[in-house]
């Protein structure tokens, strides 16, 4: 197997041919964070939160690293001041449209995101396909697929009717990086987090002394507000 | 009510199937030819159509869903009734006719009349924006349509346009010519000088002429064409992009109904260059009035030895072309969307790397280039590189097609060399007082009256030939608003920014119109613009917010501090 030489973030990496670059990163241990990957299923490049830059520094672009092949003598980084910005952008957007999902919520969390201007929809799908291909791939159904298209595309199965060929498996609630590990909001009984009780809007925002059980890790409410925020990804907020 | 029966439609989908080939890609002819049929595509045909192609029925309604033109939920009138809504025609008192067509109907906008006989419908970009309002009536179009002309039209087509007052075709305005459009070559010509020469040879003379695709993004001609002839593949392909969807662009209608023998000569040369044996020309639905006279051109090509088998006499030279129809996406002008719709797929952008060049149609090598650039191609093979690359700059050579409309004395189409000032563009079309100018269309930007020194070039203000005018009193607002209901109404919806994006920026443009937007989330909203360029998947996702950051630069103090209802 030929071996590609590249650098991502000022560090040479040797990779085999055909790996993409977020394969290559993550076997480097540089996190990309993702939302429509997944290893066992073919790449997409929807979410856009892996997008990372090629090239050299001024003369670069931005490529969706799932999706993008490794070439040799590739410069590659991954999180530069650009990156993080457009990532925090692409989170604010999908914490608009979809804001009760814990993975984006923790995900927008670590980028630095404390509070959301844009007016939340309260969609339960953020079209990320992951169980569409699923379905498809893994369980060779394709008993859903996307219909309609921009603002109006959703995920459903033929003509709206229960599927003949479901079998109920699972799988695609299973990858569905919503519904997972969905988080309901605030609920005195049952819940044991309820930070969120306390915050407008929503629990995207930073709480000091609470402390957090969801796995994993989140940290959302927990941890103090500048702890843990990469100078670079914090979004402008003049609007306060 | 029309029964259909199940097994009647198997029988039908097989004798289409016998038409148009049996592989994914005879879907959508074969679901035009059902939708002209039966009005509609009911769930039945797409079950029958899914089992007939053994694929899953979710697809299929995935595929029908994707396109405006088809129709899944309820019956569409006799005749359709497609009004244009993208900016140029909204300029010039659409809504008058709208309104009109409402009255005389007494239905609404997506409604179906009760006796079955017309369905009103509003659509993008009809490729007639200097002689707007154009309205498109089943395939037959009509310019610069008045109120006053409804009421004649709808007559006429409840007598099914016989001995109709209204022409046919409506031609296209060309108010200059240059060295393009009076190339004065015969059918074949081009394609006879090429055949005397080597396929090497020929991407030498398109490299020295220095020819940059033409449908805005620039990609050099030559290289395209050597990348694919490089490729050790048998199977190659070669597509022109007629899918000219872009708002403001009506060039390439002009050249297929003008030149479109230099056209196919240039997709033969192609051919010939990348040694490829199979062809097509993906044409928007939009311009199904053109389909009949293209397919006589190309049978008659194939008669007169110019298409088919040993072309010329050339031994081993096989070359076909065959012509399929968009169905209303204007993301299928991106290359890479175009060949998953040719593919009969949903007509979503794929990712690149890798190419078309590299892995196109159904994986093969294909190069997918602009009508114009064919055209350009075949030229400059007849009359050398120096012929074409003696106007125009340093970093784009040639002469352009415009397609110049909006408000100013002479729309049309004008060829003009690249590195054309836009103060002198103006010059030439009357329009000296313009207030701002749209170059590149709804994805490209706006130019405001400060910067009119700049240059119609790639190296500053790109363009596939879209410019719209705006006059002095144009309400910039209104003009980004237009441009963000085609971004939101068009997008594919695939990736984050560009389907969430552009909702958002609707959003905003709301609020701006009711006098509530802080300049802070004005700014914020300009670097979403900023965001989606960046990291939208394609290119015309990329290009959503363009429009709007660039007018809201340039025109803040216009479209903030509104008080609704004051205008």
């Amino acid at each position: 197997m030929k071996l590609i030489s590249l650098n991502i973030n000022g560090l040479p990496v040797e990779v085999e041919e055909g790996t993409t670059l977020l394969e290559a990163a993550r076997a480097y241990g540089v996190n990309i964070p993702t939302l429509c990957h997944d290893d066992g299923l073919s790449s997409y490049g929807a979410c856009r939160l892996c997008v990372v830059e090629i090239g050299p520094p001024g003369k670069s672009k931005m490529v969706s690293s799932c999706t993008y092949r490794c070439e040799d003598g590739l410069e590659v980084r991954t999180h530069s001041a650009k990156i993080m910005k457009t990532r925090a952008m692409m989170l604010e957007l999908l914490v608009s449209s979809s804001p009760q999902s814990k993975t984006i919520q923790d995900l927008a969390s670590a980028h630095g995101m404390t509070k959301q201007r844009f007016r939340p929809e309260h969609e339960d799908c953020i079209l990320c396909g992951l169980c569409v291909r699923m379905c498809a791939e893994q369980m060779m159904s394709s008993a859903i697929g996307f219909v309609g298209r921009g603002p109006n595309r959703r995920i459903t199965t033929a003509f709206d009717e229960v599927s003949e060929v479901c079998r109920r498996c699972g799988g695609c609630m299973y990858i569905c990086p919503v519904c997972t590990s969905r988080c309901h909001g605030p609920d005195e009984e049952a819940t044991l987090c309820n930070a969120c009780l306390n915050f407008s809007p929503s629990c995207v925002a930073v709480y000091d002394d609470v402390q957090c059980w969801m796995p994993p890790e989140c940290g959302t409410c927990v941890r103090p507000e500048g702890d843990y925020l990469p100078a670079t990804g914090r979004l402008a907020t003049e609007e306060s | 009510m029309q029964v259909v029966y199940r097994q009647q439609i198997a029988q039908e989908i097989e004798e289409l199937k016998q038409e148009f080939g049996s592989d994914r890609s005879a879907l959508l002819p074969i679901l035009h030819v059902m939708q002209e049929r039966y009005r509609y595509i009911p769930d039945r045909v797409l079950q029958s159509i899914a089992h007939a192609f053994d694929i899953h029925p979710a697809e299929v309604e995935g595929v029908v869903s994707f396109y405006s033109f088809f129709e899944t939920r309820e019956k569409l009138g006799k005749y359709v009734i497609r009004l244009c809504q993208t900016i140029s025609c909204d300029m010039v008192a659409k809504d008058n006719v709208a309104r009109q067509l409402e009255n005389e109907l007494g239905i609404k906008f997506g409604e179906t009349t009760r006796d079955g006989m017309f369905t009103l419908k509003y659509t993008n970009c009809l490729g007639l924006c200097d002689q707007g309002p154009a309205m498109l009536v089943n395939e037959r179009l009509f310019a610069g349509v008045t109120p006053d002309m409804v009421h004649q039209i709808l007559i006429e087509a409840r007598r099914n346009f016989v001995r109709s007052d209204f022409p046919c075709f409506i031609p296209s305005n060309v108010c200059r010519r240059g060295p393009i459009l009076d190339n004065g070559t015969e059918p074949g010509e081009g394609l006879r000088a090429a055949l005397e020469q080597h396929p090497e040879e020929i991407i030498a003379i398109i490299e020295a002429s220095q020819l940059r695709g033409r449908g805005g993004a620039g990609f050099p001609t030559a290289f395209k064409w050597q990348l694919a002839a490089q490729d050790p593949d048998e199977q190659k392909y070669v597509v022109c992009n007629a899918d000219e969807g872009e708002p403001g662009t009506f060039k390439d209608r002009y050249l297929l109904t003008e030149h479109f023998e230099a056209v196919l000569d240039g997709m033969t040369i192609a051919a010939y260059t990348i040694g490829a044996s199979q062809g097509y020309i993906y044409l928007r639905i939009e311009y199904l009035y053109l389909r009949d006279t293209l397919l006589a051109a190309i049978t008659r090509r194939r008669e007169s030895g110019l298409l088919g088998d040993k072309i010329l006499g050339k031994e081993g030279f096989t070359f076909d072309i065959d012509i399929r129809m968009g169905a209303g996406s204007y993301v299928c002008g991106e290359e890479t969307a175009l060949i998953q719709s040719l593919e009969g797929e949903r007509g979503e952008p794929r990712n690149r790397p890798p190419f078309p060049v590299d892995t196109g149609f159904f994986g093969h090598p294909t190069i997918v280039n602009n009508v114009e650039t064919f055209l350009d191609a075949t030229l400059i093979v007849v009359k050398g590189p120096e012929w074409f690359s003696q106007h125009g700059t340093d970093t784009s050579k040639g002469t352009k097609l415009f397609s110049i409309s909006g408000e100013c004395e002479r729309p049309g189409i004008y060829e003009l060399p690249f590195g054309t000032s836009i103060h002198d563009l103006l010059k030439e079309v009357g329009a000296e007082d313009a207030k701002a100018v749209q170059i590149g269309g709804a994805a490209g930007r706006c130019v405001s009256r400060d910067h009119f020194d700049r240059t119609l070039g790639f190296e500053d203000l790109s363009t596939g030939g879209s410019i719209i005018v705006f006059g002095p009193e144009t309400d910039m607002l209104e003009v980004a608003r237009n441009f963000s209901d085609f971004f939101v109404d068009e997008s594919c919806g695939q990736c984050t920014p560009c389907r969430i994006g552009n909702v958002k920026i609707r959003e905003c443009i709301t609020m701006l119109e009711e006098g509530r937007c802080s300049s802070a989330y004005l700014n914020e909203l300009i670097k979403l613009g900023d965001t989606m360029r960046l990291a939208s998947k394609c290119g015309l996702g990329q290009a959503g917010g363009n429009a709007f950051r660039t007018i809201a630069g340039a025109f803040t103090d216009e479209i903030l501090g509104r008080i609704p209802g004051s205008d």
